[in-house]
């Protein structure tokens, strides 16, 4: 094929030259909610599990990438200046374990950067807790240890409340993490993944994915939560995916380069909304942008939801904005719409025939009793600190506080990590 | 563990307190022992000899008195333990088996490298009352020839083949085994009347091998996450299977080697009306290639028309009936994963006379697949991935010098039969001790002045008070910042027990008798606002149907600053951040404070 290079270069060329002649494109990103349109409500998220396949450390500082590529000092390090440059971006942060030592690395000009990005309401907390804590295995005050831990960092450092449950990917969701993890939080809606398929295909039909969940017989609806089960998963639609190597096409919007797709692409933003309309109560839909470990370099999200959301709006079929969890729920509360209520809870959890996620409840025996063990120990140590008066030089629960923390997370107690993660877990809780 | 080195300190301060004359660390030294339920425990396993003696400061941390018994290996024949007033109380010695020699020297050696190099003889057990977020000291010494010591346990083993019917148990509860089926048959309570045969087996489900599956099958394997049982397989005890039973003044036990890899005692508590089952199970062999999931059956004659209760997240139960979803048409395909649910605290049936209760130690999976039974799923060992990320199967092992072999898991569950609406209360209050069981800290004492220069007992709270029956303390911690967090939780749902799904108060001040409370203010649950924000923020959505068929639901009122009581309505948790207005050890007046106890 050695022939063809010499017209290859001279092509390119060509096209080099033309490109000289394009200016700098600027993308109208900054719409809001269009009343009387279908509202896109483009989130984009990461989901950065604290510990699964690698262990915690090896996550944040992305080591022993042959398991998995991923390192969320990539992500955070690459969020900040995706944000500052364009106002109208938004993102939303959940595992604070991650954001915790990210945060206490980072200098004093980046941390008010930060803090700047968080009042704005550009970066937003969501979740809040150290971890995505599990569902299944997870005892109550362990939940509310680890939630708490995050939360209170959150209000120390940036004297915000975090107002959404972003419980995503848990294998089954619990009557507890409703009512008492969500709405005796605080939280104004709570939003997850994972819901048998057979209850999915029904509430599609029934256009009940969202609903207020009343999770406790005795508070009943003074601690109920409006919810939303996703249509599919916590991922964007099929073909809007944008990490650097992903296989979606991207919006190519230069008419003088080859692939120009940009009527393609709204068309597929346009069928892709509208089909999830059509089981959504309200015009208003959440696309859930990211998935795990992605915006490892953010800016090849946001320059496609920048251009999607420009092209989109100039189409105007349908309205598409950058939005968190929190401009969603609000959105859906002013709708004024009325929702089913749901009781009970989202066990067992199946995603298709055969496939109940069952054994998990068990899986790990010996680590599970670790942690309750532990749970229990830091229950008590915590009354044995408090009546010698807690000491910030000599030994205290701090550490303690911290492992236990993460092994609530729903890769941790649950037994579906490797092993070496399941290792690590135990060590820490030591 | 640094929170190991604070809780041997902070004891350490409370024992000292009461002739602590200056500032500077505490002397006395404490060991705990956080292997002690593989049977190890160096702290106790010191001969006891020429007046030296073992000190043990037991920890309740509950919110209430407490008695319970406390378990420890030790090396002597001939022991005597004494109490916190020097009164020498009723202890047993129960021999430590080869099973459980062989699980502590095998799992020491794993995980700490080196084997024990002592091997005590005997379990010690004796009763402890301990008072509450408090503690009692109990002393250990050598009763060479002395009266009132230990009483050794008689130990009797029946082989397979005697027909005979044995009961245990010294109290209320007794239990009746069949020798010949090696296996327990009925259950008795003395008191309340309830009586019911129940008998409990081990079976194995192989875990499903998808991978020749073809389309329009989806290949499912069973794995770390997914539960896919391919056939369940009974364990029947073998031939030489033998029942051993010990039996003494505190405690009743029943040996039996289920099979080459199970192995389990069930417990009687003289002063408890519920029995106590420990498994050692595994390694689960894979030798035929096929994974494994061992589970546990509890049968009864009982009429459960598909019904059983499960909690969540060790709080709230919700009703489970078998093949069956409250939201949707259930198409079954697993008549069994289908129907496995998540247990923290424990599982429940229910006829028209009793109820029937499990609770467990940690979190497993549970079911009631046929009418009367309770399954607990308590291990699985797995040779394939089950396709959902992990890329690993579950077969976890533990290696010695090279050589793996598969896990073993020791865990205990308790069970216990009501009259129809009785159950509650044990559950709860039970549910609280297995989440927080006794810390045990351990010091050696050469001569006899622990008494003279040590606090025997301490209750953290109004020597007067404790809590009400159907409240916990789950949070009680000093933050950074110097202000008390502390949480009440209400540990019964509406309707749920005739005495105590009751409105509940508690008295702040009886939690700080010797601080005067600044200020208390009400918190949300994770304490980043305060509650009345919290509720004036809240949306309040519209409902299909209006607010009619919603309960609204019962809460404590408002808190007065000057009385300080907090009422809790059944299921609610309330959280408070406090200010306390003098530094809490002020050491002047806690040398009046500890010896007042």
């Amino acid at each position: 094929m050695a022939t063809t290079t010499p017209r290859l270069l001279f092509f390119f060329f060509c096209v080099l030259i033309s490109v000289a002649d394009s200016k700098f494109m600027v993308y109208n990103t900054s719409q809001g909610i269009v009343a009387g349109k279908l509202n896109v409500h483009l989130v984009p998220h990461t989901h950065d599990d604290v510990g699964w396949l690698k262990t915690v450390d090896q996550y944040y500082v992305g080591s022993n990438n042959s398991i998995q590529g991923a390192c969320v000092q990539n992500v955070l390090d690459s969020l900040i200046p995706a944000l500052l440059a364009d106002k109208n971006r938004k993102f939303i942060y959940v595992e604070i374990a991650f954001f915790q030592r990210w945060w206490r690395d980072q200098s004093d000009a980046v941390q008010r950067i930060v803090t700047d990005l968080v009042s704005s309401g550009q970066l937003e907390f969501i979740n809040g807790g150290m971890c995505m804590h599990d569902e299944a295995a997870t005892h109550y005050v362990d939940m509310i240890d680890q939630t708490t831990l995050g939360h209170r960092f959150i209000k120390r450092e940036f004297d915000v409340t975090p107002r959404i449950g972003w419980q995503i990917d848990p294998f089954g969701h619990s009557a507890v993490q409703a009512y008492l993890l969500g709405a005796q939080v605080g939280f104004d809606s709570l939003y997850f993944g994972r819901i048998d398929y057979q209850d999915r295909e029904k509430r599609k039909n029934d256009k009940s994915l969202e609903f207020v969940w009343q999770g406790s017989k005795s508070l009943g609806s003074s601690a109920e939560i409006f919810s939303g089960a996703f249509p599919e998963n916590y991922e964007p639609p099929s073909g809007f995916y944008f990490e650097v190597n992903d296989k979606s096409p991207i919006v190519q919007d230069d008419i003088t380069l080859f692939d120009y797709n940009v009527q393609e692409r709204v068309n597929d933003f346009v069928a892709a909304a509208v089909s999830q309309a059509n089981i959504t109560r309200t015009n208003h839909i959440m696309w859930t942008m990211g998935t795990d470990f992605k915006y490892q370099y953010a800016h090849t999200w946001f320059r496609q939801m920048d251009k999607l959301i420009h092209y989109v709006n100039k189409d105007g079929r349908v309205n598409a904005l950058y939005s968190t969890p929190s401009i969603y729920t609000d959105a859906k509360y002013a709708t004024n719409e009325s929702w089913p209520i749901k009781t009970g809870d989202f066990f067992p959890y199946a995603d298709r025939i055969n496939a109940y996620w069952t054994g998990y409840f068990t899986s790990r025996p010996a680590l599970k009793h670790y942690v309750r063990t532990m749970s229990g120990y830091y229950l008590a140590a915590r009354q044995l600190e408090f009546f010698k008066g807690r000491s910030t030089s000599g030994p205290n629960t701090d550490s303690l506080a911290d492992a236990l923390a993460i092994a609530q997370h729903h890769d941790a107690v649950t037994g579906t990590e490797k092993q070496h993660v399941a290792n690590d877990y135990a060590k820490d809780c030591q | 563990m640094e929170s190991e080195q604070l809780v041997a300190t902070s004891l350490a301060h409370l024992v000292e307190s009461a002739s602590y004359t200056g500032s500077g660390n505490p002397t006395t030294k404490f060991q705990q022992c956080l292997l002690l339920n593989i049977s190890y425990c160096p702290a106790s396993e010191v001969t006891l000899s020429q007046g030296k003696k073992l000190i043990v400061v037991v920890y309740n941390s509950l919110g209430w008195k407490r008695d319970d018994t406390v378990r420890i290996p030790v090396i002597n024949e001939d022991v005597i333990v004494h109490d916190s007033e020097g009164k020498a109380i009723e202890s047993q010695l129960l021999p430590l088996d080869d099973v459980h020699l062989g699980l502590r020297n095998y799992y020491v050696k794993a995980y700490l490298g080196q084997t024990p190099t002592k091997t005590p003889k005997y379990w010690l057990v004796f009763t402890v009352s301990v008072p509450p977020l408090g503690f009692s000291t109990y002393t250990i010494s050598g009763a060479e020839g002395a009266g009132a010591s230990s009483t050794r346990s008689s130990v009797y083993t029946f082989q397979s083949r005697e027909k005979s019917t044995i009961e245990v148990g010294q109290g209320n509860v007794k239990l009746s085994f069949s020798t010949e089926q090696g296996k327990m048959t009925n259950y008795v309570n003395s008191r309340s009347l309830v009586e019911e045969s129940v008998q409990q087996s081990y079976s194995f489900y192989n875990g499903y091998n998808g991978s020749n599956d073809k389309a329009p099958l989806i290949p499912q394997n069973s794995g770390a996450y997914v539960f896919r049982p391919n056939g369940t397989f009974l364990i029947t005890p073998e031939e030489k299977a033998s029942l051993t039973v010990i039996r003494g003044p505190v405690i009743d036990e029943v040996h039996q080697q289920i099979n080459s890899w199970i192995h389990q005692i069930t417990r009687l508590h003289k002063e408890k009306e519920h029995v106590e089952v420990e498994f050692i199970v595994g390694p689960i062999p894979t030798d035929d290639g096929i994974g494994k999931e061992v589970v546990t059956q509890l049968d009864t004659a009982m009429a459960t028309n598909k019904t059983f209760y499960t909690d969540s997240n060790g709080r709230d139960f919700i009703k489970r009936i078998r093949d069956y979803r409250t939201d949707w048409d259930f198409k079954v395909n697993q008549p069994v994963a289908g129907n496995y649910y998540p247990i923290n605290l424990g599982i429940y049936m229910q006829d028209n006379r009793t109820e029937f209760s499990v609770l467990v130690d940690r979190s497993l999976g549970g079911s009631s697949t046929v009418d009367g039974q309770i399954e607990l799923m308590l291990h699985r060992r797995l040779l394939l991935d089950d396709s959902r990320g992990v890329a690993e199967a579950l077969n976890e092992t533990v290696c010695v010098s090279d050589e793996c072999t598969g896990l073993r898991v020791l865990g205990k569950f308790y069970f216990r039969i009501d009259p129809l609406g009785d159950g509650a209360k044990w559950r709860r209050s039970f549910g609280q001790e297995i989440y927080s069981p006794l810390l045990l800290a351990f010091a050696e004492q050469d001569g006899d002045n622990w008494k003279n220069s040590h606090a025997t007992t301490f209750s953290g709270i109004d020597s007067s008070y404790s809590l009400p029956d159907n409240v916990a303390l789950i949070t009680l911690q000093e933050l950074d910042d110097g202000k008390i967090l502390i949480r009440l939780a209400h540990l019964y749902e509406v309707g749920e027990d005739k005495d105590f799904s009751v409105m509940a108060n508690v008295e702040l001040k009886k939690l700080f008798p010797r601080k005067k409370i600044g200020k208390a203010t009400e918190m949300n649950l994770s304490a980043n606002q305060e509650r009345t924000e919290m509720e004036r923020k809240r949306l309040v959505w519209k409902k299909e149907g209006g607010s009619s068929g919603t309960e609204k639901g019962v809460r404590g009122g408002p808190v007065d600053p000057a009385k300080l009581v907090v009422e809790l309505a059944p299921m609610e948790i309330r959280t408070f951040l406090i200010d306390l207005e003098q530094k809490f050890f002020h050491r002047r007046h806690h040398h009046h404070d500890v010896s007042d106890v």
